[in-house]
């Protein structure tokens, strides 16, 4: 066996006399050449045990259990001293990690970061590695590596840092390659180049992979192995068939279930209480059917949308970008259109536009038949408060130093709705009571709730002002797939009971081909493709829909 | 954008800020500085004296003459004579510049070296009872008046070890350097010190926090490497502003230590000067420590482009 987890225990000492348990009695074997998938949620503890293994937790605060053992060929890791463990740091045992912009030091080449390791593990000189460095380079299919060579990373795409860095951890033929969420803050196109490089590199190089995801779709993909985790246990583990076909675990069945599926449309999405805890799910049987009909009421036109934004150019010039162009859609009441498209495509920059917190350089905004760009043609209080927005951080989009009742009834203060604080706040409270928190929420600030209770506060936000179009900008790409799946169960139902207009922004094509009547396709600032979203998905026109949709994990 | 372009760019929007400059100074001088016809003409003056130095000195042409002659001052660089002694402004500064510089300029130096190796050894152990030690005593040191270590300095060390000269200058630089700077330079460093090092530490962990210093553990390089090599280049980035930040207060001298140590500074000078309303020398000091703030600024933002690839010149 190639490294055996073995009983696994890990604490976290966040005070002088508090202690956290992140990973607890965790054992599971990767053997040679074989790729083995570690699957949780945000807290499973998946990437502390992965960062263990190579000592990578930070010192003091990180104590690992004295009876846990994780053995390197029989050796336990746990017991070497900084010497043996630097041996086996990037010699060994490679690893990346989620974010490769940061990943990589921003002040130094990444040829020059390539050749450390070379220089240090393999003994090669400057010439030799630099020989090495280029060959790496053109193995991970970084295109014409000789001027790559003295690049720096903020010069390279995110999908090529990702490639120098498993470059880099592949460079001196590891054993094991431990990719901790490699492609998580990747576009899906490029995701599915990174994936299909770690398997075709661990085929090559004969190495065993230890691939840590919260996305169970992507395990399909890769691994043969998969062990399941959920607040610092393994839940399940077997081999990827077993784990898939006939997961024997309550947990595992509900992370399979509750990703929205591409082919059916259920009323609403299975979530993790359907299969566990007593049992008193919310899933009802039926399937949504979604389109548009002619004679529905539009309560929101754009058309031909254009924005720029100015960048400097030479001495005195500045240049436009433009960052949308001439996009257009047709928005009917309690439908939803989709937005899809990959970072830098311009469905943010549309969906700010469309809101009114960027200016537009063209084109018309018709609502309700005004067109919001003429000015003096709007009350724009007034509008405000018809179209609200639903951003994707829910940690950085609420004000910390406001309580919950803060930020639900200022809305209320400043469009003057309620006639007092009383009456504002009890509305606030009825609000709470519909998004599903708990009613005493009001008092309590938002650092107090995890990111999927936040999401409904910011939900509850928009509501306040019962606005007719709510704007969600990757409004569920934080959340686990768990949480993500109630917060869509919360969207549509609000969409069913209150009749609003949905623009539902997302990278994720599952997602927005859930909660879509009609999809636009964005790239490069221009809409590509639009349409039924059913037909749309069903039968791609555009090449580059076309791509979009292959590079969706399928699963098994 | 190229490197020609920028310089140029840069320069040209300097002339509007330094215009800024000037008026300013001219304004406030006019408005609180007094007229120096009386503090320059003592006591015992008659109006007629007064209206006679009012006249030698041009405060009784109008505003706006005044104010084009401050201008041509700036560019011709010549502030003509002291109000108080006669002698000319440039003078003043070419003859008393140079021995502040041999205080200021190792005390910068050194200031930068040792900050660096402290904040670099404490952040490696930090959380250690060593890290604690240092950071309370530096507190400590920068908390107490440079006035006490100069008189305690200057007792123990020089009268009582006789270790250093108790005061006194020369007209060599070497021997200044080797003797009479010597005991001024450490005891300015005693308080400029300890401030530096809390800022370096910050700097250096908030590097250390950074995913690339995982990376590099993950890669198996040496702590020491690490420190070194990758969270120090880093780290330069902001140090490098905190030092140019200091260069322009190297015009205007030391004060304390040069009244102390006899040394004939500029700060001495400057000090003097603003008690007598020596409208020229502040003048001058002032013109020349906005131009070194902003020549300071732009070498910054050209060390910039050197210490970190993602800058590049806008």
């Amino acid at each position: 066996m190639l490294l055996s987890v073995r009983d696994l225990r890990i604490d976290f000492q966040v005070s002088r006399n508090e202690r956290l348990s992140a990973v607890n009695g965790v054992s599971f074997d990767v053997p040679e050449r074989t790729t083995l998938a570690l699957v949780g949620e945000s807290g499973s503890g998946k990437s502390v045990t992965a960062l263990s293994i190579l000592g990578l937790l930070p010192k003091p605060v990180a104590q690992v259990a004295s009876e846990s053992r994780i053995l390197w060929n029989d050796q336990n890791i746990l017991g070497f001293d900084a010497p043996r463990l630097r041996a086996l740091r990037g010699k060994e045992i490679g690893i990346i990690f989620q974010e490769p912009m940061s990943s990589l030091n921003p002040v130094f080449s990444i040829g020059t970061q390539l050749m450390e390791g070379l220089r240090l593990h393999m003994g090669l000189s400057r010439r030799q590695a630099q020989r090495r460095a280029l060959d790496l380079l053109a193995e991970v299919g970084i295109p014409d590596p000789g001027r790559r060579l003295d690049d720096y990373p903020h010069q390279l795409s995110g999908g090529q840092q990702q490639r120098v860095m498993i470059a880099m951890a592949i460079s001196c033929q590891p054993r094991l390659l431990i990719a901790d969420e490699p492609t998580t803050a990747l576009d899906v196109t490029i995701q599915r180049q990174i994936l299909d490089l770690i398997a075709d590199l661990q085929q090559r190089h004969a190495m065993a992979v230890l691939f840590i995801t919260h996305d169970l779709a992507l395990v399909g993909e890769i691994a043969t192995q998969v062990v399941v985790m959920k607040q610092g246990e393994v839940r399940e583990a077997g081999s990827l068939r077993q784990v898939f076909d006939a997961p024997r675990d309550a947990y595992t069945r509900a992370l399979l279930a509750c990703r929205p599926p591409l082919g059916v449309r259920p009323q609403r999405l299975r979530v993790i209480e359907d299969f566990m805890g007593d049992g008193q799910g919310t899933a009802t049987p039926g399937v949504r059917s979604r389109g548009v009909s002619p004679g529905d009421e539009i309560v929101l036109e754009v058309r031909n949308l254009d924005k720029d934004f100015l960048i400097r150019d030479g001495l005195w010039h500045k240049r436009p970008f433009h960052a949308v162009k001439g996009a257009s859609l047709r928005l009917a009441r309690g439908k939803t259109v989709g937005i899809v498209g990959e970072s830098g495509s311009g469905k943010t920059t549309l969906g700010l536009t469309i809101a009114g917190l960027l200016g537009a350089d063209g084109g018309q905004i018709l609502f309700s038949g005004l067109d919001l760009r003429q000015p003096g043609s709007v009350d724009t209080m007034a509008l405000k408060r018809r179209i609200q927005i639903v951003f994707q951080n829910p940690y950085a989009s609420l004000n910390p130093r406001f309580t919950v009742g803060d930020i639900l009834t200022e809305p209320l203060m400043l469009h003057g709705i309620g006639r007092n604080a009383a009456d504002r706040s009890a509305m606030a409270r009825e609000l709470l009571g519909r998004v599903g928190l708990p009613r005493d929420a009001l008092q309590r600030y938002p650092h107090e709730f995890s990111g999927g209770q936040r999401q409904r506060i910011a939900i509850a936000r928009c509501l306040t002002v019962k606005p007719e179009i709510l704007i969600c900008d990757e409004s569920v790409s934080a959340l686990d797939v768990s949480v993500q799946a109630q917060v869509l169960n919360l969207l549509q139902d609000l969409q069913d009971e209150f009749q609003m207009s949905y623009l539902f922004i997302s990278h994720d094509l599952a997602v927005v081909h859930y909660m879509s009547d009609q999809v636009l396709v964005m790239h490069d600032g221009v809409v590509v493709e639009s349409g039924d979203a059913d037909e749309v998905y069903a039968h791609p026109q555009h090449p580059y829909t076309r791509r979009l949709l292959l590079a969706i994990p399928k699963g098994v | 954008m190229n490197l020609t372009a920028f310089l140029f760019r840069r320069l040209w929007q300097m002339i509007p800020t330094l215009l800024g400059v000037v008026l300013l100074v001219f304004l406030l001088f006019n408005w609180v500085g007094g007229d120096p016809a009386y503090v320059l003409a003592g006591k015992m003056a008659n109006p007629d004296d007064i209206a006679n130095i009012r006249h030698q000195l041009g405060v009784d042409r109008p505003l706006w003459e005044q104010l084009l002659i401050f201008v041509s001052q700036i560019v011709t660089g010549d502030f003509g004579n002291s109000w108080a002694t006669r002698e000319p402004v440039s003078e003043i500064f070419r003859t008393r510049l140079g021995p502040s510089l041999v205080l200021l300029v190792p005390m910068l130096v050194l200031e930068t070296l040792v900050a660096i190796v402290v904040a670099l050894t404490v952040a490696a152990l930090r959380g250690s009872v060593l890290d604690r030690t240092l950071m309370v005593t530096s507190t400590v040191m920068m908390s107490i008046s440079l006035l006490v270590y100069i008189i305690v300095g200057q007792y123990v060390f020089a009268s009582l070890l006789g270790w250093f000269p108790v005061k006194g200058w020369s007209d060599h630089l070497w021997r200044n350097l080797t003797t009479y700077a010597v005991l001024p330079i450490l005891l300015g460093l005693m308080v400029s010190v300890a401030p530096s090092v809390r800022l370096y530490r910050t700097f250096i962990l908030d590097e250390v926090g950074q995913d690339y210093v995982r990376t590099a553990r993950a890669k198996g390089l040496s702590e020491r490497r690490i420190l070194l090599v990758h969270v120090l280049r880093n780290a330069a980035i902001p140090i490098v502003t905190n030092v140019l930040m200091g260069l322009p207060a190297l015009l205007t001298g030391a004060f304390l230590l040069e009244r102390f140590f006899a040394i004939p500074g500029i700060g001495r000078e400057i000090i003097m000067a603003v008690e007598r309303s020596d409208f020229p020398i502040i003048k001058a000091a002032t013109v020349y420590v906005a131009m070194a703030t902003l020549l300071a600024n732009l070498l910054g933002d050209l060390l910039y482009r050197v210490l970190d690839p993602r800058v590049h010149f806008e």
